[in-house]
């Protein structure tokens, strides 16, 4: 599960580093690309590579849409964060309830191709999907990492998110780059959303506690840190577990928000210090 | 110009303040003289904001010291400076858009230190109303200071960019300060609005309330200041008057590394 | 068009006021429920108002506050027996306490993060209800307590009376220097600070007054339905309540009473749409939100309304926020 919040909390750090904006709806966008898959692959029986593909693009071309139509106006007309804030909150709600309504809110699952047989090593016991999963992130993480250091195309996207305006007189076009992180973090939250059924699940409302998790996720690692997204994914997913184990699964989530409310409180830079206060 | 007293009402003694591994203001020190319009130039990020943020405690000050009429302020919340007499105007405009000149006016009376409670306010008591009707008349006076009494009752962001900036001093005159903080006022101004705008200045100045003035554009400097002081990479390069300054070719190098005046 | 806006200004207040004295009698028995609980939810509304409409403190976790005030009272009438009165008392200190705690957090914490924190705490009180059974009655939820007045009618003139005079309050207050204080900080934190607000008190201010509001909420909440489960304070309802507030204008007191009894009577109404409300709620507030802030956009769309007929040369009505 860590590597899910990770994921998540991926996607929050590259809208923030864009445009400045905390997307509140990412979780919920992480349960639209799911349901997406489920469409895909279990009731028009798509092949899974297949519609895996199809479910990641669908949730780009919204990513896409959705900063084009509605976030990047608001960001260019400099539009009170805190609406944008509200804008976000609204939009998880919309898709919430979206879901419900189109899905239906019985719990849903499908099976995914990675095999039922438990694997071995030494004394520990590990089903094959979390191998997957970690893996699938992994090279998500590098793959990223090059396209955003190495390329063209990267490097404007991290112009943009230092300093718009000189990016702007630059040549560089800012709605796009901003559509295109957007693009990518839909995209990032559907591959969690295709790939958590293995674990939890579809349900409609799943998206709350997700992003919750996730926003826990982004403060302890840092804000605007993408290793820190990782690192703080990977906490947050392996202390609520341990800590359901030994101690109370029913106060499991207050234990995460506990962590959350203390490192907002003693360390909001999280644990890779990231940026917290204003220019003045 | 101002009559001139001995009395120091801000000094500052080897003030300094990093930002990772920058070293923003250097052990700056200077003496703010009562009555005085004291002008704090040089290139940009020079780190003459620093130096007016580190005074109104907007950030924490590493090291050194900064006396107001005698007593020290550092670490003292940025409230408590404006209600001991300092206030300031921001370089970047920071009017609030969505309300009207007599409310931005207004704010500057503030929250917590005088002024009726929260019971009087909601119950319309006596009190309160003479209060309020004690505030609008100062205000109104204030703004009819200024010049701005024509649009009292027009939206800050309806207002050109000239008269928002006379707005922010207006908000800071209501604080009744000893002390007013210019950061470059003059920055975006026609010739025209920059004349008004010195005019202002100076009389604010023989009301009895000092200047410290941060600014570009030198014919403002040289027309107000009394004194000025020369900043460049957060350490000092000279200070003097204006005509003595100009000349300094130490001044005259720094500036003219970043392109001349 | 000035006149009108001024005539419809002054004569708002007054036709709510009439309908809500008169609706009771001519409406249905459940369609008076409903009006009772939006006018029980308006009371919590204007404490978000204060909150979050002037000054700017984004808290989602509203609905722990209410929980806490309708539970307090409660479980004090149910487990101790107390005179309902005095529950009620105790429920709204023990609410403004709990809520004024939640200042203290956004002194560090700027916007994302202060919601994360109310959020959280949203979900930990909830969670708590439901977790310390033998006291809350968990997941069946809590019944059997006493009311502070023989008959709903009673119950519902003393609740007009405290929602007039909480309006009146709010009023006076947002058009006052301490309300621009709190709006100053809602726009430009630091400019307020160093223009001489004591922010932080000013948010202990906030804070408490809208948590006082919500505790007096709660226990009305708790009279009119006679029942309550922690299935009723969830994040989603916390979300509701601020909708409500961003849709009124966050401005005006009568709006907010307002959009809080409309808010809560749509679900009724839209029965055909049943568990999509908050789809509608949402897509409402999104709209809302992209017309009305983006000046291209609001510009576009009123001059489309003006040519098709509704002639006003205004903007959105009770709205003086514009930017915000």
């Amino acid at each position: 599960m860590g590597v899910i919040y990770s994921m998540l909390a991926l996607g929050i750090s590259l809208i923030w580093n864009a445009s400045g904006l905390f997307n509140f709806a990412q979780g919920d966008l992480l349960t639209l690309g799911g349901y997406f898959m489920l469409t895909f692959f279990s009731m028009l029986k798509l092949p899974w590579g297949l519609a895996f593909a199809l479910s990641v693009v669908l949730m780009g071309i919204v990513g896409y849409a959705l900063s084009q139509i509605y976030f990047y106006p608001m960001i260019s007309n400099r539009v009170n964060p805190q609406i944008i804030l509200i804008g976000t909150v609204a939009f998880s709600v919309f898709l919430r309830n979206l879901v419900l309504v189109v899905w239906g809110s019985t719990p849903k699952t499908y099976s995914h191709p990675f095999g039922k047989q438990v694997l071995r090593f030494g004394k520990v016991f590990v089903m094959p999907h979390i191998i997957w999963i970690v893996g699938i992130t992994v090279v998500l993480l590098i793959i990223l990492q090059y396209f955003l250091r190495r390329t063209m195309v990267g490097t404007a996207m991290r112009a943009v998110a230092q300093r718009q305006v000189a990016a702007w007189l630059m040549g560089i076009r800012n709605d796009r780059m901003i559509a295109l992180t957007f693009l990518l973090s839909t995209s990032i939250a559907a591959v969690a959303g295709v790939l958590i059924p293995a674990i939890l699940p579809l349900t409609p409302s799943m998206g709350g506690m997700l992003q919750m998790k996730a926003m826990a996720a982004v403060v302890i690692g840092g804000l605007g840190s993408f290793s820190g997204a990782l690192v703080g994914g990977i906490a947050v997913g392996v202390s609520e577990a341990i800590f359901a184990t030994l101690v109370n699964p029913a106060y499991r989530d207050i234990f995460v928000f506990g962590v959350l409310v203390f490192f907002l409180l003693f360390r909001p830079g999280g644990i890779f210090r990231a940026q917290v206060s204003e220019k003045v | 110009m101002s009559s001139m007293t001995n009395d120091s009402v801000l000094r500052l003694e080897g003030l300094t303040k990093r930002f990772g591994g920058l070293v923003a203001v250097n052990n700056v020190s200077f003496d703010v003289q009562e009555g005085q319009i004291f002008a704090l130039i040089g290139p940009n990020g020079s780190g003459k904001t620093t130096v007016i943020n580190l005074i109104t405690g907007i950030y924490p000050i590493d090291s050194g010291t900064v006396r107001f009429l005698g007593e020290p302020i550092e670490g003292l919340p940025s409230h408590r400076i404006c209600w001991r007499g300092i206030a300031r105007t921001f370089q970047n405009l920071r009017a609030l858009p969505a309300q009207t000149v007599f409310e931005n006016a207004l704010l500057g009376k503030g929250y917590g230190k005088e002024g009726v409670g929260i019971w009087h306010t909601v119950l319309h008591s006596a009190r309160y109303k003479e209060e309020r009707a004690h505030n609008n008349e100062e205000i109104d006076e204030i703004l009819e200071f200024v010049g701005l009494s024509d649009v009292r009752n027009e939206r800050a962001s309806q207002l050109p960019y000239g008269r928002q900036r006379i707005l922010e001093i207006a908000r800071a005159l209501v604080t009744k300060p000893k002390l007013l903080l210019l950061d470059e006022p003059a920055a975006g101004l026609n010739s025209q609005e920059i004349h008004t705008l010195m005019e202002l200045i100076s009389s604010i100045n023989e009301r009895g309330i000092s200047v410290l003035l941060i600014e570009h554009r030198m014919e403002v400097v040289g027309n107000l200041a009394d004194w000025v002081f020369v900043l460049n990479h957060g350490a000092k390069v000279a200070e003097g008057t204006f005509d003595v300054i100009k000349e300094d070719p130490a001044v005259i190098q720094a500036y003219l590394g970043k392109g001349g005046k | 068009m000035a006149r009108l806006k001024a005539l419809r200004r002054s004569y708002a207040p007054l036709l709510l006021g009439i309908f809500l004295l008169v609706a009771p009698h001519v409406m249905s028995h459940y369609q008076f429920y409903v009006l009772q609980k939006g006018v029980q939810t308006a009371i919590h509304v204007l404490g978000l108002l204060i909150l979050i409409g002037y000054t700017g403190m984004l808290s989602l976790g509203s609905a722990a506050l209410l929980a806490t005030g309708a539970y307090t009272y409660g479980i004090l009438s149910v487990k101790l027996g107390l005179s309902p009165w005095l529950c009620a008392v105790a429920a709204v200190v023990f609410t403004t306490v709990v809520g004024t705690a939640l200042a203290f957090p956004s002194f560090r914490l700027a916007g994302p993060f202060l919601v994360v924190t109310t959020v959280g705490f949203g979900e930990i009180v909830r969670i708590l209800i439901l977790n310390l059974e033998p006291v809350t009655g968990g997941a069946y939820g809590l019944a059997g307590f006493q009311n502070l007045l023989p008959t709903n009618m009673w119950v519902y003139h003393l609740m007009l009376v405290v929602l007039l005079l909480v309006a009146i309050g709010t009023e006076r207050l947002g058009k006052s220097r301490i309300g621009l204080a709190l709006k100053a900080i809602r726009q430009d934190e630091i400019a307020a600070e160093v223009m001489g607000v004591n922010v932080k008190r000013a948010k202990v201010v906030a804070f408490a007054l809208s948590a006082m509001l919500a505790g007096v909420s709660g226990v009305f909440l708790a009279n009119l339905t006679g029942y309550m489960s922690p299935d009723s304070f969830t994040g989603a309802e916390s979300t509701t309540f601020l909708l409500m507030v961003v849709i009124s204008g966050m401005n005006s007191a009568v709006a907010a009473i307002v959009s809080s009894i409309i808010l809560t009577w749509l679900p009724e109404v839209l029965r055909f749409l049943a568990s999509s409300r908050l789809l509608v709620y949402a897509l409402i507030l999104l709209v809302y939100l992209r017309i009305n802030w983006v000046p291209s956009t609001k510009a576009a769309v009123t001059d489309l309304i003006r040519k098709l007929g509704f002639g006003k040369a205004g903007a959105s009505g009770e709205s003086q926020v514009g930017r915000g």
